[in-house]
């Protein structure tokens, strides 16, 4: 059930849980007769389950890893694992740019942009289906929200050729 | 009852009638398969259209799009992994299995095959049942609720992949994301961190595509990294399933089906609820508990026919009371009344063509909706054959657009991206991310409930809980469902350790 490296989950759900019990401290005040359970009810009990479990998983990870460590096992992270991260990474960073700057350059710019970045961080060196995908792609999208659906995309720079 | 059934039929059976179907289904098809549109915006969209139309034909068309929408979201969630509506969000979890392991043709028939019967199902209980399970809907107060949503939690202990505390953390994390934003009695901010966007809450759109999406083009774009951008490809079976395997999914379609009219039934529950308890119920009762998630059809049968039958029982409060009990239940009545029309008991009296045309109209949008289905399927599939690099940006860009359309901030689109990294963290640490979406969908439902049952109880847990037979059943099944998820291992292990030989 447990695994020897479950200690950086648990630890996780520590601070996640610890975080959300300081983040309501103040809604714990927050109560009448007619709702007695309150707005902070629930989430405190998330939090204190979520830190219950984190500390079963950082005792029972750390009990494998003495155990362990007194038969003289050792164990990196395998390379492969470090370099799949790459383009997750890569795609991460392209999204986050898309995202930064939608409202100002506008959906049919920046959307070419965010296709043609994903599929060079997957390895596609081919600009001319690049380029078709990307285009074809944003053009079929934009169509089909903004004037089939009545999206209103952001439309940045181009707003006043539309 | 007859005589109205037969109105309704002439009514349905018109030129302009079986063109609004028609043209319903489809649009409501397409539009469920798209990220970010789901039955209750397609059916928000055609609106404006119907206002020419006649009050039977206006709602017929509607009645259309709402069965077209409901199905139209398994399309995506089988072929990308991504559902085009929160209802086919449990689709995905065998749904997609299937299509990785080759074996499209049958989940997107399966899915198909499920949401014709389930509205068949739906329309059939309707016609003949639609004030009784008006009044067992009405039997259901918040405390009933309550326990209804941690029934449908339960199911998230046995999602951990071999630690039940994983299933219980992830399900707890979708809880927690359902309290962020302003609280529904205090009126304060929760966990909001300040944020005038988060004050709103998340959204479940852009949350279910970030951890099933975006995690999933995060993973195959790591697998692509290092095999010269092309894996290799699966043959794909496309084909229609035999009957024999078709027969096999009947009791289960009748499961999901007669689960989704109940809870169709009842104002508030909805299409997405059914589905996960659809699921829920099938993975429990079933001898091969561990094939679900790994491409189980009945994993896909359960809650597509579920969330299809829900569109009859949605229609029992709608019509028999003049509740609308869910947002496409909601526009369907804004239709009604933009033509002086009153749903409730006396409709069926005063103008009986407009309920019996809405009972026949669901016959015939659920027969169209096989062929619609049949020709979405071509299509998608033929779209979802592109090469993997282009489909992966393809998708970021369909969930990024989807994200944007249903809400209108761009702050969605970054939610959708945390989700995604989120997802692809949970995957690796072995977490569930279902389980955060049913905690997600569930936890509002069961915080909001049990809030107004505490307010009614004058805040006797005791109350909650054993006040009503319904409540005492149901919360007794979600505690044996708990225990026999936490101690059912121990037993095993037990078990296994009494039968090794001693050397």
């Amino acid at each position: 059930m447990f695994k020897k490296n479950d200690w950086i989950f648990g630890l996780i759900s520590i601070l996640i849980g610890v975080f959300v019990l300081v983040n309501i401290r103040d809604l714990l005040k927050v109560s009448n007769s007619m709702d007695p359970a309150g707005p902070a009810a629930l989430p405190s009990i998330i939090a204190w389950a979520m830190v219950a479990i984190g500390l079963v998983h950082i005792a029972t990870s750390m009990i494998m890893i003495r155990r362990e460590k007194g038969k003289g096992k050792t164990e990196t992270l395998p390379r492969r694992e470090r370099k799949s991260l790459t383009p997750v990474v890569l795609i991460t960073l392209a999204s986050a740019v898309f995202i930064a700057c939608l409202s100002s350059v506008g959906y049919p710019i920046a959307m070419p942009l965010l296709i043609a970045a994903i599929m060079l961080s997957v390895g596609v060196r081919d600009v001319k289906k690049i380029a078709i995908t990307s285009i074809v792609t944003t053009l079929i999208l934009f169509v089909s929200f903004s004037f089939g659906l009545n999206v209103d995309l952001p439309l940045g720079i181009l707003k006043r050729f539309f | 009852m007859y005589e109205n059934l037969l109105l309704g039929l002439q009514t349905v059976f018109q030129l302009k009638g079986i063109f609004a179907i028609a043209a319903g289904v489809l649009w409501g098809t397409i539009g469920g398969m798209i990220p970010g549109i789901n039955a209750t915006i397609a059916m928000a969209l055609l609106l404006p259209f119907t206002w020419g139309l006649s009050p039977e034909i206006a709602v017929i068309m509607l009645v259309g799009v709402y069965c077209g929408g409901e199905y139209g979201g398994s399309i995506p969630a089988v072929l990308i992994g991504t559902p085009g509506t929160n209802a086919a969000a449990a689709t995905v979890f065998d749904g997609y299995e299937l299509h990785k392991q080759g074996k499209t043709g049958i989940g997107l028939y399966a899915s198909l095959l499920a949401s014709v019967f389930g509205g068949l199902f739906g329309a059939v209980v309707l016609v003949f049942t639609a004030v009784p399970l008006a009044s067992v809907a009405l039997a259901f107060g918040p405390a009933e609720y309550f326990v209804l949503a941690l029934v449908g939690l339960t199911l998230i202990c046995s999602l951990g992949e071999g630690n039940v505390l994983k299933g219980i953390w992830a399900g707890l994390l979708g809880i927690l994301l359902s309290t962020i934003g302003l609280d529904p009695f205090a009126g304060v901010p929760r966990l909001a961190l300040g944020t005038a966007s988060l004050s709103d809450g998340l959204e479940m759109i852009p949350l279910m595509m970030g951890l099933f999406a975006i995690s999933e083009v995060f993973r195959q774009a790591s697998d692509l990294a290092g095999t010269g951008n092309e894996l290799v490809k699966i043959e794909l079976d496309t084909s229609f399933p035999a009957w024999s395997m078709i027969k096999s999914w009947i009791p289960c379609g009748i499961f999901g089906s007669t689960l989704g009219v109940v809870v169709g039934a009842m104002p508030g529950a909805g299409a997405t609820v059914a589905s996960f308890l659809a699921y829920t119920g099938i993975k429990k009762w079933s001898k091969d508990q561990d094939s679900f998630g790994k491409g189980n059809p009945l994993g896909v049968v359960a809650p597509e026919s579920a969330n299809n039958a829900v569109t009859g029982g949605a229609m029992v409060p709608l019509l028999a009371l003049g509740i609308p009990g869910s947002n496409s239940t909601a526009i369907m009545l804004g239709a009604l009344m933009i033509h002086n029309i009153t749903p409730g008991p006396m409709l069926f009296i005063s103008k009986p063509e407009i309920p019996y045309g809405i009972f026949s109209a669901l016959f015939v949008a659920n027969l169209f909706m096989f062929f619609a289905g049949i020709l979405c399927i071509k299509c998608a599939v033929r779209v979802a054959n592109i090469s993997k690099p282009a489909l992966l940006a393809v998708i970021v860009a369909l969930v990024f657009t989807g994200a944007y359309a249903y809400s209108g901030e761009i702050f969605d689109i970054g939610v959708a991206l945390v989700c995604g990294l989120a997802g692809l963290a949970m995957r690796r640490g072995k977490l569930p991310h279902t389980a955060t979406v049913l905690g997600f969908v569930l936890g509002f439902i069961m915080e909001a409930n049990l809030r107004r049952a505490l307010i009614i109880s004058k805040g006797s847990y005791m109350g909650v809980f054993l006040n009503s037979g319904i409540s005492s059943v149901l919360f007794g099944i979600a505690v044996l469902s708990v225990l026999w998820a936490l101690l059912h291992p121990l037993y095993g292990s037990i078990k296994a350790r009494k039968s090794v030989p001693i050397a």
